[in-house]
C-alpha cells in the first residue's frame, strides 16, 4: 500500500518537475506549437496522476483503522502530494498567463531570444513515459488550449480545496525524513556533477576534468606530431 | 506557505515599470529592428542569443530617443531588474557600455509582483544547486539552505525528490540549453534572494512625504494608549450585571408594561399614565429618578420637580445655568452667539442675577472662551455644575420630603387583560366580569400607604405589582392573559369562560385602571365610572377586610395603593 503511494507520488513528481521544465521555456526561443502541445499533453498526465494519488490517500487516511506509524507515513506522503498540486497548480498558472503574453501567432509579438534553441520534446518524453511524443494538433492550439488550461486550472483548484477539506492532515507535524544536505549522497548527483563542469561563469578555480581533459588531449597531440616530426626529420636524414 | 500562497497571487498586478521594461524587451527582440544577437563562445558550445552592452546602449538610444546618460541608465536599471542578465560577471548586475556579453531572460524568470518567488522554489534551487556542486555553496546560500530547512521541513523531502527530478529532466535536453537554463536560473535567484550587501530591487523605500511627522505622531498615539486605564473585566462585568439588575423591572420586554403593553394591547393608558407632566406618576418612573442624576434631570417630571425643590433651596439658578447651557449645545446655531452673551449676562456675569459658583479656573477659561462663542463654551462650566448638583442637590433630594411624598403618591398601576373583540350579547355580563388581575392568589398582598420613610421600597416591585382581585377567585376570565411574571402566572386564570369578552370598548382598556387625567378621556369616564363602581363596591368590602382603610379614592373611585 505504502510502495503504491510511493510509486504514484514520484510519478507526479517526475511529471511536475517535466511541466515546469516546460514552462520555463515558454515564451522563450525554445518555444513553438511543439512546446504548447508538450505542456498540454503533461498537464494532462499530470492530472490524472494526482486524482490517482488523491483518491488513493483520501481512501486511506479517511480509513481510521491504520497504525500510528502508518499514519504518519501517509500524512507525510500527504503533505508531500499536496505541496506537488501547489507547485502544479502554481506551474500551470504561469503557463496560462505566458501562453496568453506570448501568442504564436501573432508576428508581432515576439519571442524573447533567449539563447535555448533545442527542442524540448525529450522532456515531454520522459514526462509521458513515451519514447517519442505524437504531434497531433492544429495550428490553433495556443488559443484553444488556453481555455482547456483555465478549466484545468480551476478544476487542479476544486481538487486542492477539497483535499483540504476532506482529510484533516497537519502539516507542521510532519517531519523530515531527510537531514539537510542528503541529496549530495544520492545518486542523482553523481550524475549530475557532469552538469557542474560544463558552467564556465569562473565561479572558482575548480580544476573540470573536461578541461584537464582537452589539456591532455592537446599534449598527446602535440607530443605525436613532434614525435611524427621526428621520425619525419630521421627519415630525412637517414 | 503551503497551500495558501498560491491564492494570494492572482489579487496583485504587475507593477507598471516593470510592464514598461517588458514592452521594451520584446521591442528589442524583433528581427528587423532589435537588438543585433552575438553568439556566446565557450569552450565546446556556442550560444547564440548573446548581446553586448553597447549594443543595447545603442539600439536604447536610437529606439526610445533617449540621450546616451539616460539610455545607459535604462540599460542598467532593465539589467538590475534582470530581463536581462550578465554573463561574464554574474554577480555584478550592472549594464557596461562595453562589449561584455549579456542575454535575455526568459519570461518565466521575469520579475514581477504577480509571481513573487517563493521559499518553496528557492529550497528546491538551492538543493539542485547542492547537488550540481557537491555542497559548495555559498555562505548566504548555506545558510538560507538551513533556514528553510527548519522552515519547511514537512515538505523538505518533496524539496529533495523535485530537485532531483528537475536535473533528470534537465538532462533531456542539449548541453547548450542546459548552461543556458542553469545561467537564468541563477540570474533569477540573485535577483530575487541577493546576497547580502546588493540592493533588493523587489524592496520598496519607505515613503518620503513626512515620515518622521506622521511616525512621531503615532508612537506618541500608542504611547498615550498604553497607559490609558483599563478596567478588568470581572469588574466591568459586575457593573454591567448591576445596571442590568437595577434596570430589570424596569424594562418593558422583561418586566412587562403596567398597566398593559400598547403595542400589544393597542391602549394608550401607559402613556398617558406616564406623559410628560401628570400629577400622579407611575412608581417605577419615580423610583427611577433614584437610580441617578442623569435619569432624574432627563425626565420632565422629575426635571420640574427638581427644580421646585431647588427654589425652596435657593440653588435654582444652578438649574437654570444647566439648561441654558444644554439649549445652546443642542439649539439652533445661528443664535448660539446671543444666548451665549445672555448666559454670560445672566449667570457669570460680576453681580449677576443669577450668579452661578464655578471655581475660578474654570471661569477664566470660560471667559478667554467667550470670545470666541461657538456651541461648547460653556461645556467645563456646565460640567462643573453639573456635578455640583449632583454631588450635592441631587442626594438631599432625594432625601427630602418633596421626593418622598411624591413617592408615596405614585401609583402602580395594575395590569390589564387584553380583549378581544366584543360580542355585544356578552355585555350583560359583564357585571360577573372581572378583570382578571394578575396576582398570585395567595398574596393578597394590599397596599399599605408609606409610612414615610420609604417603607415601599422594602417591597419589591413585583409584589407591589400584583393585585389580587376580590372577585379573582371566581376564575372568570376575560380574553387572553398576558402573564407579566411567567412564573406567578395563576392557573386558575386560565379557567372557564375563556371566551367571553367584555362589554366594555377597547380604548378604555380596563376600568380598572384610572386616567389620571381627566381631561384625556371625556368620553369614558362615564363608563369608568359606572364600572368601577359595580367593582370598586364589591372590592372596597373585600379590602377593607384587609387592609388599614387607608386608601384614598380620587375622583373616579379609584382606589390608588400605596
Amino acid at each position: 500500500m505504502k510502495d503504491e503511494c510511493k510509486t504514484l507520488l514520484d510519478a507526479l513528481n517526475k511529471v511536475s518537475a517535466c511541466y515546469r521544465h516546460l514552462v520555463t521555456c515558454a515564451g522563450g526561443t525554445s518555444d513553438s506549437q511543439n512546446l504548447r502541445e508538450e505542456l498540454k499533453k503533461t498537464r494532462q498526465k499530470a492530472q490524472v496522476l494526482a486524482n490517482a494519488n488523491k483518491n488513493k490517500l483520501t481512501t486511506i487516511l479517511k480509513d481510521g483503522t491504520i497504525s500510528k506509524d502508518d499514519r504518519a507515513e501517509f500524512e507525510r506522503l500527504w503533505v508531500l502530494f499536496s505541496t506537488c498540486m501547489e507547485i502544479l497548480e502554481m506551474d500551470m498558472r504561469r503557463a496560462l498567463d505566458l501562453g496568453q503574453v506570448f501568442p504564436l501567432s501573432v508576428p508581432t509579438k515576439h519571442l524573447i531570444q533567449t539563447g535555448m534553441i533545442g527542442r524540448t520534446s525529450a522532456v515531454a518524453a520522459r514526462a509521458m513515459n513515451v519514447q517519442n511524443v505524437k504531434y497531433e494538433e492544429g495550428n490553433d492550439i495556443d488559443t484553444v488550449d488556453l481555455n482547456e488550461l483555465e478549466q484545468d486550472i480551476n478544476e487542479v483548484r476544486g481538487m486542492i480545496y477539497e483535499m483540504e477539506m476532506k482529510v484533516n492532515v497537519l502539516q507542521w507535524t510532519v517531519e523530515a525524513k531527510q537531514e539537510p544536505g542528503t541529496e549530495l549522497k544520492s545518486p542523482a548527483s553523481a550524475g549530475a556533477s557532469s552538469l557542474g563542469m560544463i558552467s564556465v561563469h569562473g565561479d572558482g578555480c575548480k580544476k573540470l576534468c573536461d578541461t584537464s581533459k582537452i589539456c591532455a588531449g592537446v599534449m598527446f597531440t602535440a607530443v605525436l606530431l613532434f614525435a611524427i616530426a621526428l621520425a619525419a626529420c630521421v627519415v630525412k636524414f637517414a | 506557505m503551503t497551500i495558501h500562497t498560491a491564492r494570494i497571487h492572482t489579487a496583485k498586478i504587475q507593477m507598471a515599470c516593470l510592464a514598461k521594461m517588458e514592452k521594451v524587451i520584446v521591442a528589442m527582440q524583433d528581427p528587423d529592428i532589435g537588438v543585433k544577437m552575438k553568439y556566446q563562445k565557450l569552450l565546446i558550445t556556442a550560444i547564440p542569443h548573446a548581446v553586448t552592452g553597447t549594443d543595447i546602449v545603442e539600439w536604447l538610444l536610437q529606439n526610445l530617443s533617449l540621450t546616451e546618460e539616460e539610455s545607459l541608465h535604462l540599460g542598467d536599471l532593465i539589467v538590475k531588474y534582470g530581463y536581462i542578465y550578465p554573463l561574464k560577471d554574474p554577480k555584478n548586475f550592472v549594464l557596461r557600455a562595453d562589449d561584455s556579453p549579456y542575454r535575455f531572460q526568459t519570461p518565466y524568470f521575469w520579475t514581477s509582483y504577480k509571481w513573487p518567488a517563493r521559499e518553496l522554489d528557492y529550497a528546491i534551487y538551492l538543493a539542485k544547486k547542492n547537488i550540481t556542486r557537491q555542497g559548495d555553496l555559498l555562505d548566504y546560500e548555506k545558510d538560507s539552505y538551513n533556514l528553510l530547512h527548519k522552515r519547511i521541513n514537512h515538505t523538505w523531502d518533496f524539496v529533495v525528490m523535485q530537485a532531483s527530478e528537475q536535473l533528470r529532466a534537465a538532462k533531456q535536453r542539449r548541453k547548450s540549453d542546459r548552461i543556458v537554463l542553469d545561467c537564468q536560473e541563477q540570474a533569477y535567484w540573485f535577483v530575487n534572494r541577493p546576497p547580502p550587501g546588493v540592493i533588493n530591487i523587489m524592496e520598496s523605500a519607505p515613503k518620503r512625504n513626512n515620515i518622521h511627522t506622521t511616525k512621531v505622531k503615532l508612537i506618541e498615539y500608542y504611547k498615550k494608549a498604553l497607559t490609558r486605564s483599563r478596567v478588568k473585566s470581572s469588574m466591568s462585568l459586575e457593573g454591567f450585571v448591576k445596571r442590568c439588575d437595577q434596570y430589570l423591572l424596569h424594562d418593558p420586554i422583561v418586566s412587562g408594561c403596567l398597566p398593559c403593553n400598547p403595542w400589544i394591547t393597542s391602549g394608550t393608558l401607559f402613556w398617558t399614565l406616564n406623559a410628560d407632566i401628570v400629577t400622579i406618576p407611575t412608581r417605577l418612573r419615580v423610583e427611577r429618578w433614584a437610580f441617578n442624576f442623569g435619569d432624574l434631570l432627563h425626565d420632565p417630571l422629575g426635571h420640574q420637580q427638581f427644580r421646585y425643590f431647588l427654589e425652596r433651596e435657593f440653588s435654582a439658578e444652578n438649574l437654570s445655568f444647566w439648561e441654558a447651557c444644554e439649549d445652546v449645545q443642542y439649539g439652533e446655531l445661528s443664535k448660539v452667539e446671543e444666548k451665549v452673551e445672555a448666559i454670560f449676562e445672566q449667570f457669570l456675569a460680576a453681580g449677576a442675577s443669577k450668579w452661578v459658583n464655578i471655581d475660578s479656573k474654570t471661569m477664566e477659561k470660560t471667559l478667554d472662551g467667550l470670545q470666541i462663542p461657538h456651541r461648547y463654551v460653556f461645556e467645563d462650566a456646565q460640567m462643573h455644575i453639573y456635578m455640583l448638583m449632583k454631588k450635592d442637590s441631587y442626594p438631599r433630594y432625594l432625601k427630602s420630603d418633596m421626593y418622598k411624598s411624591i413617592l408615596a403618591r405614585s401609583i402602580v398601576p395594575p395590569e390589564t387583560k387584553k380583549r378581544s373583540f366584543l360580542h355585544p350579547f356578552l355585555s350583560s355580563m359583564v357585571p360577573f366580569m372581572r378583570w382578571h388581575r394578575h396576582a398570585n392568589p395567595g398574596s393578597a398582598q394590599m397596599f399599605y400607604p408609606k409610612d414615610g420613610d420609604g417603607k415601599g421600597k422594602d417591597m419589591t416591585v413585583s409584589q407591589l405589582c400584583r393585585f389580587s382581585h376580590p372577585m379573582a377567585n371566581l376564575g372568570v376570565f376575560t380574553g387572553p392573559n398576558i402573564p407579566i411574571h411567567s412564573e406567578d402566572a395563576p392557573s386558575w386564570s386560565q379557567s372557564s369562560l375563556p371566551s367571553f369578552c367584555p362589554g366594555i370598548l377597547p380604548a378604555a382598556t380596563s376600568p380598572s385602571c384610572s386616567c389620571t387625567d381627566p381631561k384625556s378621556l371625556p368620553l369614558n369616564t362615564d363608563e369608568v365610572s359606572l364600572e368601577t363602581q359595580d367593582y370598586t363596591n364589591v372590592e372596597d368590602t373585600k379590602i377593607s377586610e384587609n387592609k388599614e382603610a387607608e386608601a384614598e379614592e380620587d375622583e373616579f373611585g379609584w382606589t390608588t395603593r400605596c
